[in-house]
């Protein structure tokens, strides 16, 4: 990609999106601290953090930034196709994300703040903390591509949004009870090294989100084609 | 008088366009569906749904308005979250300022037809439930109970979920907005206070446990103990609230107004 070109993203990408990811981390960082001046135990909030809150706040903005465009018109006119714009800016948020939770992830895993899923104790140090990645890896990237999708399905940013929000409120408070009698649901739990971190289906229940991140991509791709059909949702919303 | 016309103007306005949206509708439905799912999934619950008529009405009633406030408010306010920031975006704002009328009314006429537009599909699946439960037990006074709970526990709390997602989008931006919400409902309404401090035991709670408990004493949200004054308190407190939000953002938009 250009560097012109990646500058121009990331100017019009702008803080509201390099930020919101900083200042969780920031915000659990002084959650943790709280927790431990008041003596309790600080691993599961930071558990939480990369995998709960890091994955919801750059779904949401993800759903954001695909839709609305300032010059959505002059899209329409331009030789590059909006398809490829809004992938190129999906890319950008995934690599700005992913840094943030891999030196999230890292920090916490050298000074021993979080626990790792029990299917990790028994690799060695370095595969811990490789395969450790996956805690936010999976998650966030199963956000990202979901929330786009709604999004490009509903053209609309609240539809995915309440999607979103509804779905990691009830994983977040009932999976755990539905797993016994409804085991199929295992691939579709998208918190378990908070929820159950006893769990053994912890690495396929990784790749499994990861592979329906991965297939939703070609997806919205194909739902991006029709340029005109978002002009006309984003000014009707 | 003219203030009052403006008020019923933007309400009705504001009432109709948000009605009219075709995905407020689908993913409210789609929510209560997969809600529905978790829910029936979860060991016991059908057969408690089978055996209704063996419960006390009042109890069923008010569990039922406990359910239908336990998820929705999160997408009442991801719905409503948008309107004002659309305002700013199309440009409706500049044209609203030029027009006569107070910004006041207008705004509180905004809040409010949009806050009642997004619970209509939440009425509508609250009826369905209660009519569930009057099949079930075929005693007619569960329309009045429906009519008492709703009011007392659902509206309270949606009216202050309204103005919340009215005043804080004109502040912050609108998905920064709908991540910070779920996340305060999760630890402020449905988080059970061990380890991390939280307030949702306490009366500021628009999940309205301390109204469940307090006036029907049953909930399903993190409050053990409640009186029926204290409920009271917790409604006060979140209407008063709600009128205070909505004022403040009104004197934040003429100062803005001021400044241009």
């Amino acid at each position: 990609m250009d560097r012109q070109l990646l500058r121009y993203e990331l100017r019009l990408l702008g803080l509201k999106v390099i930020l919101p990811p900083v200042l969780v981390v920031l915000l659990f960082a002084l959650l943790g601290f709280i927790l431990h001046v008041m003596g309790v135990n600080v691993s599961h909030a930071l558990v939480a953090c990369q995998e709960m809150f890091l994955p919801l706040v750059v779904g949401a903005i993800v759903a954001a930034t695909s839709l609305y465009d300032p010059a959505l018109e002059l899209q329409l006119a331009l030789p590059t196709r909006y398809q490829k714009t809004a992938m190129r800016r999906f890319m950008l948020v995934t690599i700005w994300a992913c840094i943030v939770c891999f030196l999230t992830n890292s920090i916490m895993f050298f000074f021993q703040l979080a626990y790792q899923p029990a299917q990790l104790h028994s690799w060695a140090l370095p595969m811990q903390w490789l395969g450790g990645q996956l805690i936010w890896l999976a998650p966030l990237l199963w956000f990202m591509s979901v929330g786009f999708c709604i999004t490009l399905l509903t053209h609309s940013i609240s539809a995915s949004g309440a999607v979103l929000g509804g779905l990691w409120i009830l994983e977040a408070l009932f999976i755990k009870n539905l797993l016994p009698t409804n085991p199929w649901l295992q691939p579709l739990v998208l918190f378990p090294t908070t929820l159950m971190p006893e769990a053994s289906f912890w690495l396929s229940n990784r790749l499994e989100l990861l592979v329906m991140a991965l297939i939703l991509l070609p997806i919205n791709w194909w739902l991006l084609r029709n340029t005109e059909s978002l002009l006309k949702s984003a000014s009707a919303e | 008088m003219y203030k009052l016309a403006t008020f019923y103007g933007a309400w009705k306005y504001e009432f109709r366009m948000q009605v009219r949206r075709p995905w407020l509708w689908i993913t409210m439905g789609l929510i209560e569906l997969i809600m529905l799912g978790f829910m029936f999934r979860t060991p016991g619950v059908l057969d408690l749904v089978l055996h209704l008529k063996n419960a006390p009405l009042l109890a069923t009633t008010a569990y039922w308005t406990n359910l239908v406030n336990y998820l929705l408010p999160v997408a009442v306010a991801i719905m409503i979250a948008d309107r004002l920031p659309r305002d700013n975006r199309i440009h409706v704002q500049e044209i609203l300022s030029t027009l006569p009328g107070s910004s006041g009314a207008r705004l509180f006429g905004k809040y409010l037809g949009n806050t009642f537009a997004t619970l209509l599909p939440i009425v509508i699946f609250y009826l369905l439930g209660i009519l569930v439960i009057f099949a079930q037990t075929l005693n007619a006074q569960v329309f009045l109970l429906a009519i008492m709970t709703f009011a007392t526990i659902v509206l309270p709390g949606m009216l202050f979920v309204g103005a919340i997602a009215t005043v804080v989008p004109a502040l912050i931006w609108v998905p920064v907005f709908q991540f910070l919400f779920v996340g305060y409902w999760f630890w402020g309404n449905l988080y059970k206070p061990r380890g991390i401090p939280t307030i949702s035991d306490t009366i500021l709670t628009p999940a309205g446990g301390y109204m469940s408990r307090g006036f029907f004493g049953v909930t399903v949200f993190p409050v053990d103990r409640a009186n029926a004054f204290q409920g009271l308190a917790s409604m006060v407190l979140l209407l008063v609230l709600s009128v205070l939000l909505i004022l403040a953002l009104n004197s934040y938009q003429r100062w803005q107004q001021a400044r241009q």
